[in-house]
């Protein structure tokens, strides 16, 4: 997907003289990126009726004419998921530089095989890749000339394509799979044919399969426009094409189906008859002696249609069309289906798992084949390479535009919807069954190519929904917190998510905070509040906010405060002309600023073009502090448990109400007459029930403590057992010292008190602390008493720090002094915490618990089936005022039980590639994974939090090789390497369901279909148990697995992994490693500042 | 409004004209504060936006077009932002867009203050205009009227201009023409007029006039205003309703009184913050705790106080908030508003507001959010086989 996605663009501006056009590869950008804010901004832009919902989907004749070629793309369209997948593949593999590459990339394969072949087996699956995607990719990435050679040679003879990356992937594999081998040997014509040509262009034809790759060559070494005709005219032998790309990748999946020959023979038949077809639909049986001429002359006249309609591939006809080729279809589908079965059959033995998927996807791709005819039959129209102008479509045309009879579509769809799933094998099996529902929304889509994100948007207006920010919002039914002045408004956020399983809307309760406060409000609050630090204190308060302007709905997010501006300044207008902030509210919102003296905010946007790349948005946006109301929960309420219990009871919707608002929601638009006549409009239907679909829940796993061991409960927790029982090892506290001020003396006597009563069963040795009484509670007392404590006593394993109150200046103090200048691990202890006696029990265990984790000690694991084996935890953290750099996190598991952890951090700076410090990272925990086991880990998995969907590629294609890289540092070092990306952030939401109630899943409950991701192995997990809210998994994608991880390995590893955290007795949400390297990452951004000192690396100080 | 011709028009006029005359009917209802404004052919609703923003006392603001599409296209502009949510308007607004021609009589645009017509008459046939004026200024008979449409005297001064100025026009007046016209409307239906316009000729053709001419009807006094009902929204009988939107304002009565127990319960609660932190430092000063005064000391006071566990905020100091003032304009209206309010509790004498004491109850853990206690009920289900990926990998 994401080829279509870069370039599309492309083809629009080239294109860009066709407003409908251009339009149109808009939607394919919407359809391809989930983003929401595309679609937002597409919704915005394209508000006016840019697009005709009624436009018939079909060209109706001569005057539609540029409508026409779309078929060909839209052939292409319809089953974009094993197409996308092959494409990108092929690119990662082997031309990173896309498009321009292509050219040159086939030009390679088809040379005498050496270059290509040469990389050997090693690189089976890219070459098969090359050969399947150079086969599609052509349409795709190149306008123009060579757009339209592409689109020839693909919408020509697909097969051939198609066959030729068969075979191509094929030899490598000959070499370590004798049976294939054989069945090489069956193809001596084929494949010496294919390359014979490949280097003698001119040789004629001498049987079919030498035409069919003759067909196949041009478009491989050719470039200019007469060149491109000899593809043309090559091709006039289209049913040899056919047959012989037919029997290319049937005959070595072919062994025992002699019915192959036949089949060959069919297609003659069959294809002149679809030819024919096109060009006189109404007759239903045509007499063609020589298809092969008419098709030329239908090319010449062709050769004037400008290449631009190609990339109308969205044009909705692409399944009608298929249909058209009624008679070439049955007997090519069902060679087809026999081929993508036969496809799994011989290959998995000799190649990884890996690369059967791969295999799979590449016979999709060669199944796929027969639909291609469709561009075939359409492709020519939108072949030809004159160099684009607005050239009348000839009459001819015409006769090709009637539209395609439909009924065929049936057949074909089911050998496509099986072909196309086949590929990814990501389901697992371990663990019982489970009826869970997701936020899913089926929609069916009568043309999907065009469907649109904004429509969405339109049927959310109509509903009385009101757009704030990129969400949609019911002020109606806002619920107002009048304490605390703010409103929270509940809403839905959509997005359209095209997922193994079809298109779906997912909809999200969502929730957006409003306050009753103008920015200026809350100046002047802070102003009487700490006059002295006003400017620093405003800065803290809202750099980072995002505001909504009083006279649009729009939302800035602001970057600085201007204090040097101030409403009476003025600004240049579009028109040129100057004019003051004061006197350009008065005239254009009838706003009478009252305060004139305020500063301004800045808002930079990201410089972006806007959609159609005309305008370049850049420069700063100034804002009035009195026309911007703050949004979100204002940063002291964060910090006020009472007040965000008030909010999250609001918020925090249980799965009951979360379906139910749903469900309101779709009753809302099922119900609203206008909404479901702009739904129908666009052909589209959202289905009035959600998702509901079968999950599984991974069994229990063994919590092992030193000696004791039990099975997890099924709310997963585990904390009276872990204070019950001895943790695996314990580091004896023989010298601590206590810090508190005069006035927590109390509390802390009875801390220490508790300590040495609870210590015991938990296995920890516990001496008295040295106790230093501040005598008071400012940040330099804490600071100099610790740090003369730590010189004098310079064996201090442990500094016990109690505070009073929310002080992030007095916690930062004291941990850069403990973990970046006088290394020493460090406890903070609020006071409140430790002020109940009724609780001070379980206070002291866990606080005790957390100690024994940062000197070093060890709590509890679970088994992990694997040897020789490092798990390792990224993360990034970034500051939110963007000002700073961004910190990673990096946790790297040292020993067989994963329960030695070592940690780096290293910082970058904004745009700098976080694999840089990744590297430094990697070698150091290798280096130490040595010293601890005298070995190098032989499978290393690694857990990557927070890469976007859209940086997937970029992991796999960037970051990944720069880490096999990496081990070559160490000689004869290859370890097997397992890529996961974790996504916490994602908007869907699972429940279980029973009794006709929705509920929060299970921990432990895992889905890995229909709603997965089409292009990658994935899984969503809910590792942690949900005591309110909804269940929200997380989600797991393998980017890269030469572990060879089995679908049930990567989601018990990672469900195991969840049970790791030992500052909570319990599953969380993410892999343990992950959630060390969030604490990790935030301690250093948001306090240290610098990277904590290396002497506290192998140790969980940072907990 | 016809802005077609605004392309060979923008180079002549800064602002362009569309614009001119859209602040010509701003600066109209500055000074005459209508109530009820109704504009006549308002295509893609840009003056109801402009209105919008300056409605001084407009409370219904309603725009008519044949064209539906036209009508549709920014509607989207004319619903309330989100402030209008946050900071309900003191003044009621209702705006509703009507499909239907000008030439038909609808009962749901008669009672309007001002009639705005821009740059429509010249759309009609001239057959119709007669029809026109009858329904306007007969029919509707609002207090006033601005008629704008383009004078043909200025033309020759647009370059490039043959004919029209739009394609559409039917006919395109002369000052004369249009001064005719308008005195004899005034003269049928008891209006007077004054003639202007926007648009000024460059250099010395100001002789031509403005480019495009203004007349402004006022209805003679002493013709009252026919049978007006604010209250009721009618439903059109022959215009079909596009688009209906009511404002939030305070003259809602929910929304008055939910505006005003924030306001007051915000007030009250900071003046009880004030009230716990006196208290704090007054329990640290003297270690000696000073307990809460016995209530029989404070019934009826002025201060903020204490008793059990509730803190009481007297409501003379809650009304010492100007916002709470400019909301109810007295105290007792206040005392009012608030009694039947189940989210306020008052006392039993209605002078205080109590407010839950809240106290040290509960406290988060150090890991908040994942700490919580969690009931335990172990299962020991599990198949605990010994496992080994290692061969299953291969």
């Amino acid at each position: 997907m994401s080829i279509l996605l870069e370039h599309t663009p492309i083809n629009s501006k080239s294109r860009g003289t066709d407003s409908e056009t251009e339009v149109i590869s808009h939607f394919f950008y919407c359809i391809n990126v989930n983003d929401f804010q595309v679609a937002v901004e597409r919704e915005q832009e394209l508000q006016s009726e840019e697009m005709d919902p009624n436009r018939p989907p079909v060209p109706p004749g001569a005057a539609r004419m540029p409508w026409l070629p779309p078929a060909a793309g839209r052939g292409f369209m319809i089953d974009p998921p094993p197409l996308g997948r092959a494409r990108g593949l092929a690119l990662a593999a082997a031309e990173p530089e896309t498009g321009r590459g292509r050219g040159r990339a086939s030009a390679a394969a088809s040379e005498p095989p050496v270059s290509p072949f040469g990389r050997g087996i090693s690189l089976p699956v890219p070459e098969a890749q090359v050969g399947i995607a150079r086969g599609m990719l052509p349409p795709v990435e190149e306008k123009g000339l060579g757009r339209a050679r592409g689109s020839l040679s693909t919408s020509l003879e697909p097969q051939v394509g198609m066959g030729r990356g068969a075979s191509l992937f094929m030899e490598p594999l000959a070499e370590p799979v004798p049976p294939v081998k054989s069945q090489m040997l069956q193809l001596p014509e084929a494949v010496p044919g294919l390359q014979e040509e490949r280097v003698e262009e001119k040789k004629t034809p001498e049987k079919f399969e030498v035409g069919i790759a003759r067909g196949m060559l041009p478009p491989v070494e050719q470039k200019g426009l007469g060149r491109a005709r000899g593809s043309l005219f090559t091709s006039l032998e289209p049913q040899v094409g056919m047959g012989r790309g037919a029997s290319l990748f049937m005959e070595p999946l072919a062994e025992p189906v002699p019915p192959v020959k036949s089949q060959m023979l069919q297609l003659p038949e069959a294809v002149p008859g679809f030819v024919e077809e096109k060009k006189t639909p109404e007759k239903t049986e045509v007499d063609i002696p020589d298809p092969g001429s008419s098709l030329v002359s239908m090319i010449r006249e062709l050769g004037i249609e400008p290449s631009k309609s190609w990339g109308r591939g969205a044009a909705p006809m692409g399944r009608g069309s298929v249909g058209g080729l009624a008679a070439a279809h049955q007997s090519l589908v069902s060679s087809v289906g026999f081929s993508s079965v036969g496809a799994e059959e011989p290959f998995p033995e000799g190649m990884t798992l890996r690369g059967t998927s791969f295999v799979g996807r590449g016979m999709v791709g060669a199944g796929r084949a027969p639909v291609s005819p469709v561009g075939f039959s359409r492709g020519p129209i939108a072949s030809p390479e004159l160099p684009p102008g607005p050239i009348t479509p000839p009459p001819v045309s015409v006769a090709l535009a009637g539209p395609p009879p439909v009924p065929v579509e049936t057949t074909v769809a089911p050998v496509k919807v099986e072909a196309a799933r086949e590929p990814l094998k990501k389901a697992g099996t371990k663990g019982n069954s489970i009826t869970i529902g997701a936020n899913y929304i089926p929609i069916r889509c009568k043309n999907e190519a065009v469907f649109q994100y904004h429509v969405t948007f339109t049927v959310m207006k109509i509903v009385g929904l009101k757009l704030v920010g990129r969400d949609h919002y019911d002020p109606s039914n806002a619920i107002v917190l009048g304490k605390h002045r703010l409103q929270v408004w509940p809403g839905y956020s959509t997005c359209i998510k095209e997922t193994d399983g079809g298109l779906y809307l997912g909809v999200d309760v969502s929730h957006k905070v409003l306050r009753n406060d103008s920015v200026l409000n809350i100046m002047g609050v802070i102003y009487q509040q700490s006059p002295e630090h006003f400017q620093d204190e405003c800065t803290k308060e809202f750099v980072g906010a995002i505001v909504i302007t009083r006279y649009n709905n729009r939302t800035y997010r602001i970057d600085d405060i201007k204090w040097s501006k101030s409403p009476k300044d003025s600004f240049t207008l579009a028109d040129g002309s100057e004019t003051t902030f004061i006197d350009y509210y008065r005239k254009n919102y009838g706003i009478t600023v009252k305060e004139i003296d305020q500063p301004l905010l800045v808002h930079r946007p990201k410089e972006r073009s806007k959609p159609g790349g005309k305008q370049i948005i850049t420069g700063e946006i100034l804002l009035l502090p009195e026309l911007s109301f703050m949004t979100g929960i204002p940063e002291k309420m964060r910090k006020d448990f009472r007040a965000m219990k008030d909010l999250t009871v609001h918020i925090n919707v249980s799965a009951e109400q979360h379906t139910h608002s749903i469900k309101q929601l779709l009753q809302n638009i099922n119900s609203n007459p206008e909404a479901l006549n702009e739904l129908q409009r666009w052909g589209l239907e959202i289905s009035p029930e959600i998702l509901m679909t079968q999950g599984r829940t991974l069994p229990m796993e063994t919590i092992c403590l030193q000696s004791a061991s039990f099975v997890s409960s099924s709310s997963a927790d585990w904390s009276r057992e872990v204070v019950r029982d001895a943790s695996i090892s314990s580091i004896p506290l023989y010298c601590w010292a206590v810090f508190y001020p005069r006035r927590a003396a109390e509390q802390a006597e009875e801390l220490v008190t508790m300590f040495g009563k609870v210590a015991g069963p938990i296995g920890i040795k516990l001496e008295r602390p040295i106790r230093v009484e501040l005598r008071d509670d400012r940040t330099e007392t804490y600071v100099k008493s610790i740090q003369s404590q730590l010189t004098s006593e310079p064996n201090v394993q442990l500094v016990v720090c109690i505070i009073t109150g929310n002080r992030d200046d007095l916690y930062s103090a004291i941990k850069k002094l403990c973990c970046v200048q006088s290394p020493c691990p460090s406890q903070a202890i609020n006071v409140r915490t430790i002020s109940q006696p009724q609780k001070l029990r379980s206070i002291a265990q866990k606080i005790l618990l957390q100690m024994n984790c940062k000197l070093g000690g060890e709590l509890w694991t679970v088994s992990v089936p694997l040897k020789h084996l490092m798990v390792i935890g990224v993360d990034v953290h970034h500051d939110v005022s963007k000002k700073k750099r961004s910190v990673m996190g990096f946790v790297a598991s040292l020993n067989s039980l994963l329960t030695r952890w070592y940690s780096r951090v290293t910082f970058q700076m904004p745009n700098e590639e976080i694999i840089n410090g990744f590297r430094v990272c990697l070698l150091a925990a290798l280096q130490k994974y040595y010293e601890m086991n005298h070995s190098f880990p032989e499978k290393i998995v690694i857990y990557r939090d927070g890469v976007s969907d859209g940086q997937l590629k970029t992991v796999e294609q960037y970051e990944i090789p720069q880490i096999l890289k990496c081990f070559e540092t160490f000689p004869n070092y290859e370890p097997k390497l397992t890529f996961i990306v974790v996504q916490k952030r994602i908007s869907t939401t699972l429940y279980s369901y029973g009794g006709e109630r929705f509920g929060t899943p299970p921990p432990g409950t895992v889905l890995d279909h229909t709603v997965t991701n089409k292009d990658w192995v994935d899984f969503f997990l809910m590792a942690h148990s949900i005591r309110q809210g909804c269940g929200l998994p997380t989600h797991y994608i393998s980017v890269y697995n030469t572990a060879n991880l089995t679908p049930d390995h990567l989601q018990r590893l990672t469900f195991k992994m969840c049970h790791l955290y030992w500052n909570w007795p319990g599953t969380i949400r993410v892999p343990a490693p992950c959630k060390y390297a969030h604490k990790l990452a935030f301690l250093s951004g948001q306090y240290l500042h610098s990277e904590p000192a290396i002497q506290l690396a192998d140790k969980l100080y940072f907990l | 409004m016809c802005r077609n011709g605004s392309d060979r028009m923008a180079a002549l006029f800064s602002p362009p004209l569309y614009l001119q005359r859209y602040q010509f009917v701003i600066e109209y209802v500055k000074r005459f504060i209508p109530r009820k404004v109704i504009d006549l052919g308002c295509a893609d609703c840009g003056l109801l936006r402009k209105l919008k923003f300056h409605r001084n006392a407009i409370e219904v603001l309603a725009g008519v077009d044949i064209d539906c599409a036209a009508l549709r296209e920014r509607v989207n502009a004319l619903a309330p932002l989100t402030i209008d949510y946050l900071q309900p308007s003191p003044r009621p607004l209702t705006i509703e867009l009507y499909q239907g021609s000008v030439t038909e009589r609808e009962p749901c645009t008669q009672g309007f203050d001002l009639v705005t017509c821009m740059e429509l008459i010249e759309h009609l046939q001239l057959w119709e205009v007669e029809g026109f004026s009858n329904v306007v200024f007969g029919y509707m008979n609002p207090c006033a009227v601005i008629i704008s449409t383009p004078n043909v005297e200025f033309n020759p001064l647009l370059p490039g201009l043959r004919g029209f100025r739009n394609k559409d026009h039917k006919f395109e007046w002369t000052r004369a023409e249009f001064q005719t016209w308008a005195l004899g409307v005034c003269m049928e239906y008891g209006y007077s007029v004054e003639f202007t316009g926007v648009g000024v000729a460059p250099g010395q053709n100001r002789d031509v006039g403005f480019c495009t001419q203004i007349a402004v009807f006022q209805r003679d006094a002493g013709v009252s205003n026919g049978p007006v009902n604010n209250a009721v929204q009618m439903e059109p009988t022959v215009y079909r309703l596009l688009y209906r939107v009511v404002y939030p304002s305070l003259c809602d009565n929910n929304i008055f009184q939910r505006t005003l127990v924030c306001q007051v319960l915000y007030r009250a609660e900071s003046l009880k913050r004030e009230f716990e932190l006196g208290e704090q430092s007054m329990q640290s000063d003297l270690t000696a705790c000073a307990h809460s005064l016995p209530p029989d000391v404070v019934a009826g006071s002025t201060v903020v106080y204490r008793h059990r566990s509730h803190v009481f905020v007297p409501l003379q100091h809650v009304w010492t908030d100007p916002k709470v003032q400019a909301l109810c304009g007295n105290i007792h209206r206040l005392r009012q508003a608030l009694m039947d309010d189940s989210r306020v509790q008052l006392d039993t004498d209605r002078d205080a507001i109590i407010l839950p004491d809240e106290g040290e109850e509960e406290e988060d853990e150090e890991e908040t959010g994942e700490c919580e206690e969690g009931n335990l009920t172990p299962s020991p289900v599990v198949d605990n086989s010994e496992e080994d990926w290692e061969t299953e990998i291969g």
